[in-house]
């Protein structure tokens, strides 16, 4: 237990020397895993009381969506149009569709199946998520020349996971990490760990931790370009 | 803590000897967080508190008064057609009251003076973990630090987060503009503010000299290479904004394109 803290620790403060430690070590995937599985265990359960702490200092959704519902329906654009029945049952439906599907947006609840699974989901993530990195930066240190075995570059990688367990500061109201400041801090350990296990020059162990995240980003372009595409089909269908 | 504060004072008054001692350390990056956080818990806790002192004090404004604030600021804005604006304007009023209605809603189960310690606890907590704190930290010592090694740096990228985290340390004079910022509210004097600017300025000026001085220790190089390199990091980080924007609105008119081809 307190070898892996140990290793957390030194991960999260950017120290070489625990970096070289875990391309060193025996079976550095299963400690790796370990390690992002721990990880995620500790967010997932701390983002579960957050939920109770959530839904016990906010008011409950049901008197929230009854306060917006009665906003909404005393403005002038609902009074010009509530002779209609149709759209009086349309607006209702859809009002409640949305604060069934985004209710938890506002509060969440601790009982439903989404922040129950999530305890079980955000270590999976975590785990996929550093997988699919490990592999693409394995391949792209490999073309830059990198030394290193797959299995000792995950296990390096393993620790660059390390600022997610910030995320528990979210627990408190009011709390939280602010927008890219993970990401930017698992970037700086990414790049440690390569340059560490794959035994890269420090441009291009930069270029091995920066080119998975690019393919990242192709991708979801792509998808999102053929998502348009598709839409714009459906609408051009739809036209004729 | 007689080290803690001779590291201070020592960086504060831009001591090289200080610098290096600090940029030795093992866990350098480690101690630069923890100053990081010390100045940023001192300064989120006076932020916040002063935020919630002045709600406190202050009488809350009534609904009127919050819809005569707004409408206001909407006309002084407005420059649409003249028959759409009472329209709105009503609309406005509606939305105010509609949020103020929520915000005046019990939590659940715990008294809202609770709740709102909580979240001065949590605001205060979560300060040095925004993006103006570390993450501008890790963001600059990731740029920077390749710079510098383009110049000829010859540090470790912990050396340089580690050591820039003392560039922090004036900002511990940000308390007195919240103290300043409080008396504004007290007193609804805003002439005051521009002692609260000052300081700001005073603040910027000096952490930036000694995140020159960091980086010229941490990466070994002269302060005029120091600066070239926060100078090109800096040039680098626009240019990738821009880029990343061109790249938007590229994406946007061949979207809304096929959109067109479509319709």
């Amino acid at each position: 237990m307190k070898e892996y803290l140990q290793l957390i620790v030194g991960g999260l403060f950017l120290q070489e020397e625990t970096y070289a430690k875990m391309r060193d070590v025996a079976k550095p995937f299963g400690k790796g895993l370990v390690i992002v599985a721990g990880i995620g265990l500790v967010v997932g359960v701390l983002n579960y009381i957050g939920a109770i702490i959530d839904y016990a200092t906010k008011p409950s959704l049901e008197q929230l969506k009854a306060t917006v519902f009665q906003g909404l329906t005393g403005m002038a654009w609902y009074t010009q149009l509530e002779a209609s029945r149709e759209f009086v049952t349309q607006f209702k439906n859809g009002y409640d569709l949305f604060w069934q599907y985004a209710g938890s947006m506002f509060v969440r609840n601790p009982l439903s199946v989404m922040e129950i699974s999530n305890v079980v989901l955000i270590p999976l993530g975590l785990i996929i998520g550093w997988l699919i990195y490990g592999l693409l930066a394995h391949l792209f240190a490999r073309l830059l020349r990198g030394d290193g075995q797959l299995g000792r570059g995950l296990g390096a990688l393993a620790l660059a996971t390390s600022p997610q367990i910030f995320q528990i500061v979210a627990v408190i109201p009011a709390g939280g990490v602010g927008i890219g400041v993970i990401g930017l801090w698992s970037l700086v350990g990414n790049y440690l760990a390569l340059k560490t296990a794959y035994r890269l020059t420090p441009a291009r162990a930069f270029w091995a931790a920066i080119l998975p995240l690019v393919v990242y980003a192709v991708v979801i372009l792509v998808l999102a370009l053929v998502g348009f595409l598709a839409i714009a089909a459906a609408i051009r269908g739809g036209g004729r | 803590m007689n080290t803690w504060i001779s590291l201070a004072i020592g960086a504060l008054t831009f001591k090289t000897e200080t610098y290096q001692q600090f940029k030795r350390a093992a866990d350098v990056f480690l101690r630069g967080f923890v100053v990081l956080v010390i100045v940023a818990l001192i300064v989120g806790a006076f932020n916040s508190g002063v935020e919630k002192l002045s709600e406190a004090v202050k009488p809350t404004p009534t609904l009127a008064e919050v819809q005569r604030q707004v409408a206001e600021g909407f006309r002084q804005n407005y420059y649409g057609p003249a028959e759409m604006q009472p329209m709105i304007e009503g609309y406005i009023r509606d939305g105010v009251q509609m949020v103020y209605s929520i915000i005046a809603l019990e939590p659940r189960f715990v008294p809202r003076g609770v709740t709102s310690f909580l979240e001065w606890i949590g605001e205060t907590i979560s300060t040095p973990l925004q993006f103006g704190w570390v993450g501008w930290l890790l963001l600059g010592g990731v740029f920077v630090h390749f710079a510098a090694r383009w110049l000829g740096g010859k540090g470790t990228i912990a050396q340089l987060v580690g050591l820039g985290a003392l560039a922090f340390l004036p900002r511990l004079l940000d308390v007195l503009s919240a103290l300043v910022q409080l008396v504004v509210n007290l007193t609804g004097v805003d002439a005051l503010g521009l002692i609260g600017s000052l300081i700001g300025w005073i603040v910027l000026i000096w952490s930036v000299a000694m995140y020159v001085k960091a980086t010229s220790v941490a990466e070994e190089l002269s302060l005029g290479r120091a600066v070239g390199a926060i100078v090109i990091a800096g040039a680098v980080m626009v240019g990738i904004v821009i880029g990343v924007i061109v790249v938007a609105i590229v994406f946007g008119i061949a979207v809304g394109g096929m959109f067109g081809a479509a319709g």
